[in-house]
């Protein structure tokens, strides 16, 4: 789930977990890594993320956090949802790694999130 | 502040996160402010290597929201590479300043390192006004072509217009100059006394009749700066915390001295002694801050403005008692409401003065 609000007011919104076929995207790696225009912090047990180009703010829940903190553009995101996510949150592989493509895709769109079909260089933006 | 900030703010206070931190990085200063309330000196400011370690510190403390400050923070030949080493600790930076050394180069280098914010002080439309208070001749001109290569790098400006005697007739001319520019605008009608508790700076507060035509003009609406926002309004006011100052914030001073805020300067510890988590979680100092509640507040809890005040404790602090009130905050809601504050009725008792005659 993310949360977001701009400076102004705090509009906000769920992301709920769906289950979809699980052959989709099997094909090809997905590397992620934050842009460098966000702020981020861990507040207690969730991951408060801050666009610095338009002051956006977002809160990802535990498991969002767990993705976000360990996307360091060289680990594939299928080993980051097997290593960060199965383990700690009692949830079937394929399901989860479902959950976490919506969810790069949807970082990905709201500017803060770099998703890439390869590893992504330190340097990229 | 937006409510989601403002509930990270009050789960920060609860869990004892510093969430936001107000490091500043010099005291020395191209301009003169006749309402200043630092000295300017060089008494041996943290090296770059010090403030490297120190952000480091904050970072694994849980700081997330580093406002870098002076003094004219563009003074130190190492403040890019400072906030380099704050983006790449993944803060989010904002800037004050009086923008009188950026120029297009500096514009860009602020675009490119990610800061999210910058806010500069401008004191009159008029250059005669502002260039008297900064004692800088040409200080209007220059900052207003900075603001301008901000604008252009699409970065996020917020003019302060801090209003004085000097001032007191001119913020409407800023705001206006402020919409030209398309940037945002703020208005603060508070002076604050010498970090060294010289309170003489205090006669250039404006009178109260402008001061209550300032905060209830509409045209500026929420505009209107305050550092101490009322808590969140809960079942029982008096469990709330004054303000933010030592709960879930803090101020570094250029010499390593850590205070609840910069406007409460109670040492609590020195970062060249100890390491910052250190100072955060046991200096006694700011446990002490932590412990108060609107409750405690002597005079104040029996207020009828507890709700609503925007009582500063280190303006309070500043006229002796942390618990005590704060007079220009007594003010503020004098002139918002025509309702005398606890604190006025007390100080018509014990001079004599009566009380609509108290801030004349």
């Amino acid at each position: 789930m993310i949360q977001n609000g701009d400076g102004s007011d705090a509009g906000t919104r769920t992301r709920s977990s769906r289950t979809r076929g699980i052959d989709q995207n099997r094909m090809s790696e997905k590397y992620i890594k934050p842009s460098r225009n966000t702020a981020a912090r861990m507040l207690d047990d969730e991951m408060i993320v801050m666009s610095v180009r338009d002051s956006r703010v977002y809160t990802l829940n535990a498991t969002a956090s767990a993705i976000w903190s360990a996307a360091d553009g060289a680990t594939p995101l299928r080993e980051i949802v097997a290593s960060k996510v199965v383990p700690n949150f009692e949830v079937d592989p394929d399901v989860a790694y479902q959950d976490a493509l919506e969810l790069v895709d949807e970082l990905a769109q709201e500017g803060i999130l770099l998703v890439a079909d390869a590893p992504i260089p330190q340097e990229a933006v | 502040m937006s409510s989601l900030l403002h509930l990270m703010n009050e789960k920060a206070a609860r869990l004892g996160i510093p969430l936001s931190a107000h490091l500043d990085v010099t005291w020395r200063c191209n301009e003169r402010c006749v309402h200043c309330y630092l000295d300017h000196d060089d008494l041996g400011e943290l090296t770059y290597d010090e403030i490297h370690g120190l952000l480091a510190q904050m970072a694994e403390a849980g700081v997330m929201f580093l406002t870098l400050s002076g003094g004219e923070p563009f003074l130190r030949k190492d403040l890019f590479a400072i906030i380099r080493c704050a983006r790449e600790l993944t803060f989010n930076v904002k800037l004050k300043s009086n923008a009188l050394l950026i120029r297009e180069a500096e514009a860009a280098q602020i675009r490119e390192l990610g800061v999210e914010q910058i806010q500069i002080s401008i004191y009159s439309h008029r250059a005669e006004v502002h260039d008297a208070i900064t004692k800088v001749k040409g200080s209007l001109e220059r900052t207003l072509a900075a603001i301008r290569f901000l604008k252009a790098q699409n970065l996020k400006v917020t003019i302060a217009n801090v209003v004085m005697r000097q001032n007191r007739f001119d913020y409407p001319g800023v705001q206006a100059l402020a919409a030209e520019l398309g940037v945002h605008f703020t208005v603060d009608p508070t002076i604050s006394p010498h970090i060294n508790g010289d309170r003489s700076l205090l006669k250039l507060n404006i009178p109260h009749e402008d001061l209550r035509q300032v905060l209830h003009d509409p045209t500026i609406g929420g505009e209107a700066e305050t550092c101490a926002p009322p808590p969140l309004a809960s079942d029982e006011p008096l469990d709330g915390r004054p303000c933010s100052a030592g709960h879930s914030s803090c101020y570094i001073s250029p010499y390593g001295d850590v205070y609840p805020c910069v406007q409460f300067p109670l040492p609590s510890g020195n970062i060249r002694e100890l390491r910052f988590a250190d100072i955060w979680n046991d200096s006694p100092q700011l446990k002490e801050v932590r412990s108060i509640r609107e409750r405690d507040l002597p005079v104040c809890s029996s207020c009828s403005h507890i709700t609503s005040c925007t009582r500063c404790p280190g303006l309070a602090y500043m006229e002796g008692n942390m618990r005590g009130p704060s007079t220009a905050d007594c003010e503020k809601s004098y002139a918002l409401t025509g309702v005398p504050s606890a604190n006025m009725h007390l100080r018509a008792a014990r001079t004599g003065v009566p009380v609509d005659k108290l801030f004349s």
